[in-house]
């Protein structure tokens, strides 16, 4: 019989809730542990057939090839390694001649040349894919990375005191303005907020930002079509109600 | 009465033996390095393991990423793979379901940023939740279903928590309210249910 405080540390080995010093204790003590072993073994895989509580999705198509591909480009490097580094066959005995070796002597001294160049190539294609590969996987990753926060400067006196930040979610395609010490707008004009894509012709709206009597403004946006990046961000004075291009004068500008 | 068409399918659990006993062998020729063979699992895998990375991070972008990775670990870990410890899909499901706790607690972190900016700002951001399209379900699927529906509601929902959620003990009594005593046993006995429930199901 297990004892309830071994069940409950079966169950955390099981789910992985486990630290690794602790992981590495209790795997120690299966290793002694007959009974102990064979419980946790089927805590763990009656834990892992929870992955069946899933409703049945099939993976695109596309993915099958983007996981086979490094595989398949290592695999081309390590054969042309083994190649290179494989014995040169001899040639078959040719006549006896004070120089009959040269010509074969040139031909696999262009060939190890030749493999050693093609291998480099095929090498730093394949780290460069691979690096590429976890390059992405890093900044998807850390997404916080994709969080970004932009401060705006005043572009014009009249401003000189405002006081703008932006938090972005390019992943979410959403964001928060805070503004601060601005004046209000004039007569049948709004502010306006623009997110700035250098791939893009024109700045994309992010909409209108009221401000209150008291010259504060907080809001929640989302622009009117998808940035790629925002590499900067904008405020304009604009008609009231917005304008679906900036045509008005930049008063803060921030990345 | 003897049945010979009966007499001659394999029962659920040789075919489920036979299965166990070839994905093994397809880790094994994946450490030796041959690309038919993760080829071969990555076909017998991935339906089942996209779902499941799919209920956990429920993104697609993310979970076919999460994809990526636990292949990638798998082609360049078989090696460590060992079949006296589990069966390669249960060694597979642990692998991806890491990297996708790894997602969920990045996703929490940038979470806790954008509160913490909304609160600063006065204004929360709302998530978006996705929901998973459903399927056919396998056999598979059906008889881990059919278990989980003889566990307490309450015991299965800590269960759902610690396995999808990747949540501990303590995270999981803190999130339904509970003493971590209650939360423990609910968890050793759904699982112990669970377990047998499998059991009777061969």
């Amino acid at each position: 019989m297990i004892a309830e405080d071994k069940q409950d540390l079966a169950v955390e080995y099981a789910f992985g809730m486990m630290d690794a010093a602790a992981e590495r204790a209790f795997e120690a003590e299966l290793k002694v542990n007959e009974e102990l072993r064979a419980f946790a073994t089927e805590l763990r895989e009656s834990a892992a057939a929870l992955a069946h509580d899933a409703p049945a999705l099939v993976p695109p198509p596309e993915l099958r090839e983007r996981i086979l591909a490094p595989v398949r480009g290592e695999l081309a490097v390590a054969a042309a390694v083994a190649a290179a580094t494989s014995p040169v066959k001899s040639p078959a005995p040719i006549e006896a001649s004070n120089f009959g070796f040269l010509p074969w002597a040139i031909a696999a001294g262009l060939a190890i040349t030749s493999a050693a160049l093609w291998m480099e190539l095929s090498a730093s294609r394949s780290e460069a894919l691979f690096l590429r590969s976890e390059a992405s996987a890093l900044r998807q990753h850390d997404a916080l990375s994709q969080v970004k926060i932009a401060m705006l400067s005043a572009q014009n006196e009249a401003y000189a005191k405002a006081g703008a930040v932006v938090v972005w979610d390019g992943a979410k395609q959403r964001g928060v303005i805070k503004l601060s010490n601005f004046p209000r707008a004039a007569n049948g004009k709004d502010y306006q907020l623009w997110l700035i894509d250098s791939k893009k012709s024109a700045p994309v709206s992010g909409g209108v930002v009221p401000v209150s009597a008291d010259g504060v403004a907080r809001v929640s946006f989302a622009p009117d079509q998808p940035v790629g990046k925002a590499d900067k961000f904008a405020i304009s004075v604009e008609k009231e109600g917005g304008a679906p291009t900036a045509a008005g004068p930049i008063i803060l500008v921030g990345d | 009465m003897f049945d010979p068409v009966r007499e001659q399918r394999p029962s659920m659990s040789t075919t489920r033996d036979s299965n166990r006993q070839l994905e093994a062998e397809l880790l094994g020729r994946i450490a030796a390095g041959e690309e038919a063979a993760f080829a071969e699992l990555y076909d017998r895998f991935s339906p089942g393991l996209y779902s499941f990375v799919m209920k956990m991070v429920r993104d697609e972008k993310e979970a076919q990423d999460v994809l990526q990775e636990g292949f990638s670990h798998i082609w360049r870990r078989a090696s460590t793979y060992d079949a006296a410890r589990s069966s390669a899909f249960t060694w597979a499901v642990m692998i991806f379901r890491n990297k996708a706790i790894d997602r969920l607690r990045v996703r929490q972190r940038q979470q806790r940023t954008m509160d913490r900016a909304a609160e600063e700002f006065g204004h929360s951001v709302d998530g978006t939740e996705q929901t998973a399209e459903e399927v056919d379900l396998r056999e598979e699927c059906s008889r881990v279903r059919a278990a989980l529906g003889e566990i307490p509601g309450e015991q299965k929902a800590a269960i759902e928590l610690a396995f999808f959620g990747g949540l501990t003990h303590e995270q999981i009594a803190e999130k339904l309210d509970t003493p971590l005593g209650t939360v423990k046993a609910r968890i050793r006995r759904g699982l112990l249910k669970l377990r047998d429930c499998l059991k009777e199901a061969v």
